[in-house]
C-alpha cells in the first residue's frame, strides 16, 4: 500500500490551465474522492497520477518518491476506466491475465491470482466469457478484477458507476467501498457526483477551475464549507446563499424551524420570512422552493456579475426542508416564519467567496 | 431509339445528376430515356403543385419509399449493368466460343476448349506464378507499412496535415505519370538507385553486388519482379493505409491507455490490442487491394511489358496480348476468366469473416 502525494501539481494545455497547483495528500489505505465539475481539472489530475499525462509543473509523489517522468507502464497504478476498457477480442480470464503477461508475473502463479481476483468480486463463472457478452454490472467486476490481480500500490477510479444503470449504482457503490476496505488499497475515486462522492470518500478533494477548493471529511464538507462553491456544490439541495452586506450567508436546508403562529425564535436564533412559492414532496421529507422576504442585502448596483452567477449567490432565494410531518402544514403562496440557529449561519465574504469565520465576522 | 432525350435533360439535373458524367457520351440512347422518366417524375416532385399526375393512391412520389428508392438506384443499376454486367456476360460467352477479333460474332459453343488451350501454352503457368508472386509479394508488404503508416497517422505530430496530403498523392496520380517516374528511378543506365548504391560503395567493383556499375532492375526476372512489387506497394498504399486508419482510430483510446496502464509496452500493445483490433479492416484492405492488383494490367504494360522474355507475365496483361493484340478473342476471354471462380470464393469467404468480426466485436 502507498500513498500519494502531489506538490503545487500543474498542467497547462497551451495557454489553458487545467490543473492549478493542487496540494493534496492521501494516507495510507484511504478512498480519496476527488470531486468537480467537468472541466475542474479532475481528469487530468488523476491522468497525471496514473502516468498518461505529464506534469507542467510539480511534484507526484508515490510512497515518498516522485514518478513524475516514469511512463504510465511502471508505476504499479491500476486504473478503472469510465468505460471499463476491457479488451473485446479476449476472454474475461485473458483480460484479468493481461498485467500478469505485461509485468511477467511467473506464469505458475497465474491461475491462482486470476481466481482469487474472480472469487473477490464473484465472477468465477464468467472467466471463460467475451466481454462483449458480459452486463454493465459485470463488466464492472471484471475490470476491477483485473485492476486488483496485480496487486497495485494503488487504484485510480475513473467514475466508475456512471455507466451503470440507477438501480445497480447503489450496489456497485457498496461493493466498491467493501472491497477497497477488505483491500486496503490507496484509492483516488474521481467522480463528478457529489452523492458518490461524499458516499465513498473517506475524504473529499474539491476542485473548480483546477484548483483544489477544500479537503475533508464528507461532514466536514457539508456542514462547515470553506468558500461557497463547495457550499453550493455538496448536498442536495445545496447550501442556501443569502446577501448581507458585503457578505453571502448559507444556511442549509433543513436547519430552517418552522415557527408556529406567535411562535418566537429561541436565543441565538434568527428569524427569516421565507414566502413558498412551490412545495415538493419527497416521501421521506418535503422541499419548498421560496423567497426569504427581507433579503436584507442591498442590491448590487451596476450588475457586476451575471444574472445566473447572482441568483447563486443571495438574491434571496431558498430552499427549505420539512419533516414529513411539517410538509402538509404548510402551503404555497404563503409567508412563514423560520427560525435558524446562528451556529448554522456560515458567513461567506461576498467578493472572494471565502468562509469568515467567527470572530472575523 | 431516337436521339438523346432533351427534354429530359432538365428534369435530368432536377433529379440530382445521379447519372455519372462519364457516362453520358458512351450510352446516352440507354440511360437518357431513362433517367429522362425518372427526371420527369422528379422535376414534377419540385417544381409541380401536389396535383394529379405522379400520385398514386393519394400518395406523392416522394412518399411511397420503394418507388422513390428505385428511381434514386436506376442510374447507378444502369451503369452497372452496362459496365460491368454486359462485358462480364460477353466474357463468359467469348470465352466458350469461338470468337476472334476477325469474326467476333461467332459464339459457337466449344466447351472448355478455350480453356485447355490457353492452359497449354507456356506463359500461361509464367502468368499464373507470377500473378500469385506479385499479388501475394505486394500485399505482404502493404500490410506491415499500411498498419505501420496508420500508427503513425494515429498519433499527433507537427506537419501531420501535410505529411497526409502527400502520403496520399500516389493514389491521386494517373499510373502512367507515376511509371514515367519508377521507369527513371528502374533506368538500366540512369538508374539513381543505382547511384546511391555506388556511392555507398556496394555496387560497382569491389561492391557488394560485383563489379557491374547497374543493377538492371528491370532486365532481369527477380529484380523486375520485385520491382513490380514494389510499384505496386507505391500505388496501393494510400488505398490500404486509408481503410487501416479508419480501422485504427475506431479503436477507443481507452483501451491503448488500459494497456498502458496494466504494463504493456509498445510492441505488446502492437500485437496484443491493435493489430487484433485490426483484423477485420486488415482483412478488407487485403481484399480490396488484392483484388485491385491482381487484376491489374497498366504497372506490368507500363514497366516491363511481361519482359524480360515472358518472365514478368501476368495473368490480366496476358488475357489482354491474347485476346486483344493476339486476336484470339475466345483465349483472351477463357485466360481472364481463369482465376474468377478463385476470387470469388476468396472474396465471399472474406467478406463473410469481416461482418463475423465486426458483429461480435
Amino acid at each position: 500500500m502507498a500513498t500519494l502525494q502531489t506538490r503545487g501539481l500543474k498542467r497547462h494545455y497551451g495557454k489553458i490551465l487545467a490543473v492549478d497547483g493542487i496540494d493534496l495528500a492521501t494516507a495510507e489505505g484511504e478512498l480519496l474522492a476527488v470531486l468537480g465539475p467537468s472541466g475542474s481539472g479532475k481528469s487530468t489530475l488523476m491522468r497525471m497520477v496514473a502516468g498518461l499525462e505529464q506534469p507542467s509543473g510539480g511534484d507526484i509523489l508515490l510512497d515518498g518518491r516522485s514518478v513524475v517522468g516514469i511512463p504510465a507502464r511502471k508505476r504499479n497504478v491500476a486504473m478503472v476506466f469510465q468505460s471499463y476498457a476491457l479488451y473485446p477480442h479476449m476472454s474475461v480470464f485473458e483480460n484479468i491475465v493481461f498485467p500478469l503477461r505485461s509485468y511477467r508475473v511467473p506464469k505458475e502463479t497465474w491461475k491462482g491470482k486470476v481466481d482469487w481476483a474472480a472469487g473477490v468480486l464473484g465472477i468465477e463463472h464468467l472467466l471463460q466469457r467475451r466481454p462483449g457478452r458480459l452486463s454493465g454490472g459485470e463488466s464492472q467486476r471484471v475490470a476491477l478484477a483485473r485492476a486488483l490481480v496485480r496487486d497495485p500500490e494503488m487504484f485510480i477510479f475513473d467514475e466508475p458507476l456512471s455507466a451503470l444503470d440507477a438501480q445497480v449504482r447503489h450496489t456497485a457503490r457498496a461493493e466498491l467501498r467493501d472491497l477497497q476496505k477488505r483491500t486496503q488499497v490507496t484509492c483516488l475515486y474521481v467522480t463528478h457526483d457529489q452523492v458518490e462522492a461524499m458516499g465513498l470518500g473517506d475524504r473529499v478533494a474539491v476542485m473548480k477551475d483546477g484548483q483544489l477548493r477544500q479537503l475533508g471529511a464528507p461532514r466536514e464538507l457539508y456542514f462547515e464549507p470553506e468558500d461557497d462553491f463547495v457550499a453550493s456544490f455538496i448536498g442536495n439541495p445545496p447550501m442556501n446563499l443569502l446577501a448581507r452586506g458585503d457578505a453571502l450567508i448559507g444556511i442549509r436546508a433543513e436547519h430552517f424551524r418552522l415557527l408556529q403562529d406567535g411562535d418566537e425564535p429561541d436565543v441565538g436564533e434568527h428569524r427569516f420570512r421565507v414566502r413558498l412559492d412551490q412545495l415538493e414532496f419527497l416521501g421521506s421529507e418535503w422541499l419548498g422552493y421560496g423567497r426569504v422576504a427581507d433579503a436584507g442585502g442591498e442590491e448590487e448596483a451596476g450588475g457586476e456579475e451575471d444574472a445566473g452567477r447572482k441568483r447563486a449567490r443571495g438574491d434571496g432565494h431558498v430552499v427549505v426542508r420539512f419533516g414529513q410531518d411539517r410538509g402538509s402544514e404548510v402551503a404555497p403562496g404563503q409567508a412563514y416564519d423560520f427560525a435558524v440557529p446562528g451556529r448554522h449561519i456560515k458567513t461567506f465574504d461576498r467578493s472572494t467567496g471565502r468562509r469568515r469565520h467567527a470572530g472575523t465576522r | 431509339m431516337p436521339g438523346p432525350d432533351r427534354p429530359g435533360r432538365s428534369g435530368e439535373e432536377g433529379f440530382g445528376g445521379e447519372v455519372d458524367p462519364g457516362v453520358d457520351g458512351a450510352v446516352d440512347p440507354a440511360v437518357d430515356p431513362a433517367a429522362g422518366a425518372a427526371g420527369a417524375i422528379a422535376a414534377k416532385v419540385s417544381a409541380a403543385p401536389p396535383g394529379t399526375r405522379g400520385r398514386v393512391a393519394g400518395m406523392h412520389v416522394v412518399d411511397r419509399e420503394r418507388l422513390l428508392g428505385w428511381l434514386m438506384l436506376s442510374p447507378a443499376l444502369l451503369y452497372i449493368v452496362a459496365f460491368v454486367g454486359v462485358p462480364f456476360v460477353l466474357a463468359i460467352l467469348l470465352a466458350f466460343s469461338n470468337a476472334t477479333i476477325g469474326n467476333p460474332r461467332d459464339f459457337t459453343f466449344v466447351g472448355f476448349a478455350n480453356f485447355a488451350r490457353v492452359i497449354q501454352q507456356p506463359q500461361f503457368l509464367m502468368a499464373l506464378r507470377n500473378s500469385g508472386i506479385v499479388t501475394f509479394g505486394t500485399l505482404a508488404v502493404l500490410v506491415v507499412l499500411a498498419t505501420a503508416v496508420s500508427e503513425l497517422f494515429a498519433r499527433d505530430f507537427r506537419g501531420k496535415r501535410l505529411v497526409q496530403v502527400l502520403f496520399m498523392l500516389p493514389w491521386a496520380m494517373p499510373v502512367s505519370l507515376g511509371a514515367i517516374n519508377w521507369l527513371w528511378l528502374l533506368d538500366s543506365q540512369f538508374s539513381p538507385i543505382d547511384w546511391v548504391f555506388r556511392q555507398i560503395g556496394v555496387l560497382g567493383p569491389g561492391g557488394l553486388f560485383g563489379p557491374s556499375m547497374h543493377f538492371y532492375y528491370l532486365g532481369r526476372a527477380d529484380l523486375a519482379l520485385a520491382s513490380l512489387v514494389m510499384v505496386n506497394v507505391w500505388r496501393m498504399l494510400p488505398l490500404a493505409t486509408i481503410i487501416v486508419l479508419a480501422g485504427r482510430l475506431a479503436i477507443p483510446k481507452d483501451r491503448f491507455e488500459q494497456a498502458e496502464i496494466d504494463g504493456a509496452g509498445f510492441w505488446r500493445v502492437l500485437v496484443r490490442i491493435t493489430v487484433p483490433a485490426l483484423l477485420p479492416v486488415l482483412v478488407v484492405a487485403i481484399l480490396f487491394t488484392g483484388l485491385l492488383v491482381i487484376g491489374d494490367m497498366a504497372t506490368v504494360d507500363l514497366l516491363t511489358r511481361g519482359g524480360p522474355g515472358d518472365s514478368t507475365q501476368v495473368l490480366p496483361y496476358w488475357a489482354f496480348l491474347t485476346g486483344i493484340r493476339g486476336g484470339d478473342l475466345s483465349g483472351g476471354a477463357a485466360v481472364a476468366l481463369f482465376l474468377l471462380p478463385v476470387l470469388l470464393a476468396i472474396s465471399v469467404f472474406v467478406l463473410r469473416y469481416a461482418y463475423r468480426s465486426e458483429s461480435t466485436a
